[in-house]
């Protein structure tokens, strides 16, 4: 069986303020021509569909336009992630037919959608666990698990490892009775051992964000949502995989190389993947330098791009911006760090010194341009000492 | 700062007491409190701020709206916070003003507000009362806090509408908050101190230059007393003095000092010359005097000379007496000596006369030679006399050695004796202690007969017990029974009281309601009008309309009565049931009691009593009489061994008796024998004694005697040479010279002094022998003129002395206005750095700006600095905040005022009033956040470590809303704990520590949170 892998589409992101959503719409036309160009009997999603639980009417229009198409050439499963609400991607989720599966509860992910092979071959086994709120899904867990919801501990881990288990069971039982068929498990999770980048959110949940890849164990092919750097965890190379996400949405994921991947899985359990990179719509890129440098031709490849601007100088120039976007259309962040900037940071540029006498003959310095003579620094002193004992005795 | 825990009930929606803990929540990011509008979000705020402050924020809301409108009446509105400040964790639990029924009468009364503070040791424990006055616990906190409240809710508590108040303040409130938050107040009071310093400065050096005035005025009026004439220097000095000049004024008094110094140096030579004319007048007369004295005195000596030299001739004879008395002087002590010699020998002679005189009455001493035997002789008669004497020593010896034995032997006789005295003793003491002994086992065998019959007493008393305990039993039976039939008779009293009232309450229900039904009906038939229907029976006839009745009542007054007469019934029931069941009570215990009657009861409970007593004393004796028995037993044995070993040591003694007689006896006999032998040798002795004494005697005399002829002989020789030498003839002669010594001395002196006068008189003489002959000069014209020499001189010195003291009073003033010249010197000196100090600092220098205010804008800055750096990563670098000195309104310049800069927008600085709802909130969030950055970092500042920011997210959208949540969780990660109230749903989704405020439907609310424990609520 050939499933294409895919997660965190964020449908509705907006990249530092430009729009993304055309950009989204290319990329779901682009897949559903991949999934017919590569006979794919199936595109299994791992979770963040939408950007928000509440998405915008633009954003549901395109998901819905883009699901269309690829459902006319392959089963589409999908699962919700932490952007998502559950609830709502999953509404009317049971009266879907075979085209759409969207995997939304606890009950559902104990046991598989089942993908028939083509022609008599034996199909595929889909575990979609979908990402659920740990507070709202502890009940349901804990009746799985057959413990007190009190005594279910707060984590990820905790909500996930009753139903992976209930999942395996399940599996061995269906082996047990009936011909080995291919096992695979969505899910969205963070798991121990990736690479993050600046545009996930944090799933901490009790102080703790990762899962222990073991959790997992058990399946052909495990097909991960959440990091949205496409690669690979957990010992063997094959087996656990996050694909990424299609487009890149900070600048720290510049250097990905976004894809898709193409996952045989041969009933006996072999399993071969192949990265199908996906196609970008305009590259990131970051650019340091003085003013002039920044402007000189040696940028003039990055003119196109998005990019990111850090201008160096002793003074800000008035209109940087204006200056910048006639060079760079597409910039969408800049900043200006003045030279002498020392120890920047949220402790404050200059730390004043705290001791009132010197903090005024610094004022008498700047104010008159001159520094107070002796007498004079006598007389500070003196009216300090007597603004203590005033302000004491008040 | 920091909120550890929350306890509130009666607040706003939230009617049950909940509590929440806040230290878990929010460890993984900030922490969401939602709900549907008006549940009770910002009530969670409003009761923290109230809990620290009293007071509410905001302008919406307000003190009253805390206390629940769904309380139960007389439940009491509180809130209870702990919190945790840079001085210490405290506790603080306040009410709100409210309304409780009163508890008398009807109606409501106002409870004020109370509010109590306590200082924990450490969250959680009970901590220790600090203060219970609501003034002292707001001021209390807000020291501890270092915050009001206008400035906790822009820097902690960003509250719902309000959160832009710090970006839209005026430069002067933005100024208050600033000088607060960070402590530089201490500026302003610097300012203030300079400025009433510098002051005082002012004032004290125009007082020195008033006080160099007034010393200088002294001057003029010492040094002019005639007043200033037009050109002279006392107009000069004068006009000095008006200008200031110091120095012009100075010179000019030091010219006028000297001009007084000079005048003082003429006088004293006008002076000096007098007094020398006096001098010389005064030497005249006294030469003329010295003149005439000497005349007189040579005369004078003429006329002694020849007194004196009649008198020689007497002098020398008395002379030679003298020197003759001194010879005869020396020779007076030998011829004593040689006197007393003669006499000494006289003595001894007498003396061994005296001897020899007793010496005749013993035996054997040779005769003694005559007085004038030469020294031969009494020598060996001497020599003789001491043999004799050795001789009679020796014997002594011999017979010394006897009479020792006879001592010694007196002396063991006497012991013996002694000895079978004592053992007599003893022998009687023993037989009168077996005696003794004998008696004490009579006195024991007594004890134990005594002790059988107390054994048998004391078995008795288990049973003598027994027996009291029932007789008590039954008395307490019977005084019961005595009890209940008063208590019973007692119920029966009152049960027939009751029913009396019953029936009086029955009868006076009845009149009242008769009474009330006639009143009916009179009040109806007066309003019967004939022709017109009954409202009761219809007929149009009123034959007999009933009439109003004496004692008309009202139907409350029946009601009462009827409820007085179900009471009394009531109570009679009660009263029955009670004598009911006390009677039961009384028949059971008459029952149990018998019929014994109280006095038979007590007299056996006494007779059983009494024999437990006698029970009792009786064990006591037992262990008494054993104790006693077995000491006697112990002692008896102690005695008999004692007395045996007596009568063993006696028997032994007796033994050694009869040795000793036996020895004793043979000593006797020896000593006697010997005796018979020599004649008793005690006589002897005696003789011998005797003998030798005058042996002694005699021999002494003898000595003495020829040492006394020897020595009178000897100075005899001494006293004749002696004379011989001195020219005397002999004794009488001495005798006859010598004169009493103090007639001697007078006479030697008067001798003397004659030779000295003379030698004076003839010194003078030659000392005056160049003077010659008398004169006589006429001293009365020379006296004269001294006396008018001295006159002049007198006068000449009166003036001197006037000049001197004018020439003082002027140095003195001249020093006088010197040092003050030199203290206004000094003033002015000292005042002048004050005073360049208090401008510069009061803002007149080249930036025109005060000493806070500089303080403040640099804060300012660095606030700016901070919030800036959170607000270009908030926005991509589109927008930034500036400080610009321009006005905003109608404030002052203060170098305080806050602009934006777009640079979106060709850096274009708009105010900050023109940023839409979503820009207001992103730049409020990034100054405070600024604020409390600068205020942390800073030594001394106040640690804000909480956050809670009061909705305004609905006003962002998705990726903004995502950059604001990526700063708020930052502030995690530097230890501050951030709350976040909102109602929008993506926030929901977002953030997984969340408390929850559901709405029960009947107004009120209930608090849950997705970790548990962090909520307590009360069981509804």
């Amino acid at each position: 069986m050939r499933i294409i892998h895919t997660a965190d589409w964020h449908i509705g992101r907006s990249f530092h303020g430009v729009p993304l959503l055309e950009e989204q719409r290319k990329f779901l036309a682009w897949l559903a021509e991949l999934a017919a160009e590569r006979a794919a009997d199936a595109v299994v999603v791992s979770g963040d569909i939408y950007d928000r639980a509440l998405p915008g009417v633009e954003a549901v229009r395109v998901l819905e336009e883009g699901l269309d198409a690829i459902a006319g050439h392959a089963r589409v499963v999908l699962i919700p992630g932490n952007h998502d609400s559950a609830q709502r991607l999953g509404f009317g989720s049971r009266w879907f037919d075979d085209r759409l599966r969207i995997q939304p509860t606890v009950a559902g992910a104990t046991s598989p959608i089942e993908l028939p092979g083509a022609a008599g071959r034996p199909g595929l086994l889909v575990y979609a666990v979908p990402y659920l709120d740990p507070d709202l899904a502890r009940p349901d867990v804990a009746r799985l698990a057959g413990v007190v919801p009190a005594d279910l501990g707060r984590s990820h881990e905790a909500i996930l490892r009753p139903i992976l288990q209930a999942a395996r069971d399940d599996l061995a039982r269906r082996r047990a009775t009936g011909p080995r068929m291919g096992a695979i498990c969505l899910a969205h999770a963070f798991v121990a051992g990736g690479s993050i980048s600046e545009s996930e959110r944090d799933i901490r949940i009790g102080g703790v964000d990762v899962v222990p890849a073991e959790v997992f164990a058990g399946f052909d092919y495990v097909a991960l949502g959440h990091l949205h750097g496409p690669q690979a965890v957990g010992e063997t190379a094959a087996t656990m995989r996050y694909a990424g996400s299609p487009l890149a949405f900070s600048f720290s994921e510049k250097d990905h190389r976004k894809s898709v991947a193409i996952v045989d899985i041969a009933p006996d359990g072999v399993v071969r993947v192949d990265l199908v990179e996906t196609p970008v719509p305009r590259p990131l890129s970051d650019i340091e330098g003085t003013l002039e440098e920044v402007l000189s031709p040696g940028h003039a490849a990055q003119r196109d791009h998005w990019v990111r601007i850090t201008v160096r100088g002793k003074t800000r120039p008035d209109n940087l911006l204006g200056t910048l976007r006639r060079v760079f259309p597409h910039v969408v962040e800049h900043r200006f760090v003045p030279l002498e900037a020392v120890g920047a940071g949220p402790v404050g540029v200059a730390r004043d010194i705290a001791d009132p006498l010197a903090v005024a003959d610094l004022f008498v310095e700047q104010v008159t341009g001159a520094a107070a003579t002796p007498p004079e620094q006598a007389v500070l002193r003196h009216a300090y000492e007597r603004a203590l004992r005033d302000g004491r005795g008040v | 700062m920091r909120v550890l825990r929350l306890g509130l009930a009666n607040i706003g929606p939230y009617v049950d007491p909940v509590r929440i803990d806040f230290t878990t929540l929010g460890l993984d990011g900030p922490f969401l409190l939602e709900g549907p509008t008006g549940a009770g979000k910002s009530t969670l705020i409003d009761a923290i701020v109230f809990a620290l402050y009293g007071k509410v924020s905001g302008r919406e809301s307000d003190e009253a709206r805390l206390v629940s409108t769904f309380r139960e009446p007389g439940e009491i509105p509180w809130v209870e916070l702990e919190v945790e400040t840079r001085r210490g964790v405290y506790r603080v639990h306040r009410s709100p003003a409210h309304t409780r029924p009163a508890r008398r009468g009807g109606g409501d009364v106002t409870e004020n507000a109370q509010a109590r503070l306590w200082k924990l040791d450490e969250p959680g424990s009970a901590g220790t009362p600090v203060c219970v006055r609501v003034e002292e616990v707001n001021r209390e906190l807000r020291d501890a806090i270092g915050l009001t409240c206008d400035q906790f809710t822009q820097t902690v508590v960003l509250p719902q509408g309000d959160f832009a108040s710090f970006l839209h303040a005026t430069p002067e409130e933005r100024k208050g908050i600033l000088t607060r938050v960070f402590g530089t107040q201490v500026y302003d009071d610097m300012l203030a101190a300079l400025d009433e310093s510098a002051r005082a400065h002012e004032t004290a050096a125009a007082t020195a230059e008033s006080s160099w005035r007034g010393a200088a005025a002294t001057f003029a009026s010492l040094s002019w007393p005639g007043g200033a004439d037009e050109d002279g220097p006392a107009a000069r000095f004068a006009a000095a003095v008006a200008s200031a000049d110091r120095e012009m004024a100075d010179r000019l008094a030091t010219a006028r000092c000297e001009a007084a110094a000079s005048h003082v140096g003429a006088e004293r030579d006008a002076v000096a010359e007098a007094e020398a004319g006096l001098a010389s007048a005064e030497a005249t007369l006294r030469e003329a005097e010295q003149g005439n004295a000497l005349a007189a005195q040579w005369a004078a000596l003429q006329a002694e000379r020849t007194r004196l030299s009649d008198r020689t001739e007497a002098m020398e004879a008395e002379r030679k007496a003298l020197v003759a008395a001194e010879r005869a002087e020396r020779a007076r002590q030998p011829i004593r000596g040689w006197r007393d010699a003669r006499d000494r020998m006289v003595a001894t002679q007498r003396v061994l006369d005296e001897a020899a005189g007793r010496a005749v009455a013993a035996v054997d001493v040779p005769p003694r030679p005559g007085e004038d035997a030469p020294e031969e002789v009494v020598g060996t008669w001497l020599r003789a006399l001491t043999a004799a004497r050795l001789r009679c020593e020796q014997d002594r010896a011999g017979i010394a050695a006897w009479l020792d034995r006879a001592s010694a032997y007196q002396t063991s006789a006497a012991d013996l004796a002694g000895d079978r005295a004592a053992a007599g003793a003893e022998a009687t003491a023993v037989a009168r202690a077996e005696e003794n002994l004998r008696e004490g086992d009579a006195a024991i065998a007594a004890l134990m007969a005594e002790l059988a019959a107390a054994e048998a007493a004391a078995v008795l008393l288990p049973g003598a017990r027994v027996a009291r305990d029932q007789a008590q039993a039954a008395l307490d039976r019977v005084r019961e029974r005595e009890s209940l039939a008063n208590r019973c008779e007692a119920a029966q009293a009152r049960m027939e009281a009751l029913a009396g009232r019953l029936g009086d309450a029955v009868r006076a229900h009845a009149d009242a309601h008769a009474a009330w039904l006639g009143g009916l009906a009179a009040d109806l038939a007066s309003e019967l009008i004939d022709g017109q229907p009954c409202p009761v029976c219809g007929s149009a006839e009123h034959p007999s309309p009933a009439r109003t009745v004496e004692g008309h009542a009202t139907r409350s007054a029946v009601d009462a009565s009827a409820a007085a007469e179900a009471e009394a019934a009531h109570a009679l029931g009660t009263a029955r049931e009670e004598a009911a069941g006390l009677q039961a009570v009384w028949e059971q215990t008459v029952q149990a009691a018998g019929g014994v009657t109280r006095e038979n009861a007590e007299a056996s409970r006494e007779a059983a009593a009494g024999a437990v007593e006698a029970a009792e004393r009786a064990v006591a004796r037992v262990a008494a009489i054993t104790a006693e028995v077995r000491a006697g037993q112990a002692r008896q044995a102690e005695e008999r061994a004692g007395l045996d070993v007596r009568r063993a040591a006696l028997v032994h003694r007796e033994g050694g008796f009869a040795a000793r007689e036996a020895a004793l006896a043979a000593e006797r006999a020896a000593l006697d024998a010997e005796e018979r032998v020599a004649g008793s040798f005690e006589a002897r002795a005696m003789s011998l004694r005797d003998r030798a004494e005058v042996l002694d005697a005699l021999v002494d005399a003898g000595n003495a005697g020829l040492e006394a002829r020897r020595a009178a002989a000897q100075r005899e020789a001494e006293v004749t040479a002696l004379l011989a030498g001195l020219g005397f003839a002999d004794v009488a002669a001495v005798g006859a010279a010598l004169v009493p010594p103090a007639e001697l001395a007078r006479r030697t002196q008067a001798l003397t002094a004659f030779d000295e006068a003379r030698a004076g008189v003839e010194a003078r003489l030659a000392g005056l022998a160049g003077a010659g002959e008398a004169f006589a000069v006429d001293e009365a014209p020379l006296r004269a003129c001294v006396e008018a020499c001295r006159g002049v001189a007198e006068r000449c010195h009166e003036r001197l002395g006037a000049a001197v003291h004018q020439a003082h009073a002027v140095e003195a003033a001249l020093a006088d206005l010197r040092g003050r010249a030199v203290a206004l010197a000094a003033c002015e000196a000292e005042s002048r750095p004050w005073a360049r100090m208090r401008r510069v600092a009061s803002g007149q220098n080249d930036l025109s700006m005060t000493l806070p205010t500089f303080v403040l804008i640099r804060r300012f800055d660095e606030v700016l600095d901070l919030a800036n750096q959170r607000l270009i990563a908030m926005t991509d670098g589109r927008y930034e905040l500036e400080r610009s000195d321009d006005r905003e309104g109608r404030t002052r310049r203060q170098g305080l005022g806050l602009a934006m800069i777009d640079h979106d927008a060709d850096d274009a600085r708009r105010p900050t009033r023109t940023l839409s709802g979503g820009e207001t909130f992103l730049t409020s969030l990034a100054l405070a956040l600024g604020l409390s950055d600068a205020v942390t970092a800073e030594a001394g500042g106040i640690e804000l470590g909480t956050l809670w920011v009061d909705e305004g997210f609905g006003s962002l959208d998705g990726e903004n809303l995502d950059r604001v949540m990526a700063q708020l969780a930052a502030l995690r990660v530097g230890g501050r704990q951030v709350g976040v109230i909102s109602h929008v749903e993506d926030m929901v989704v977002r953030i997984t520590d969340r408390l929850t405020v559901h709405s029960r439907g009947d107004g009120t609310s209930m608090l849950t949170c997705t970790i548990p424990g962090v909520v307590e609520a009360a069981p509804a």
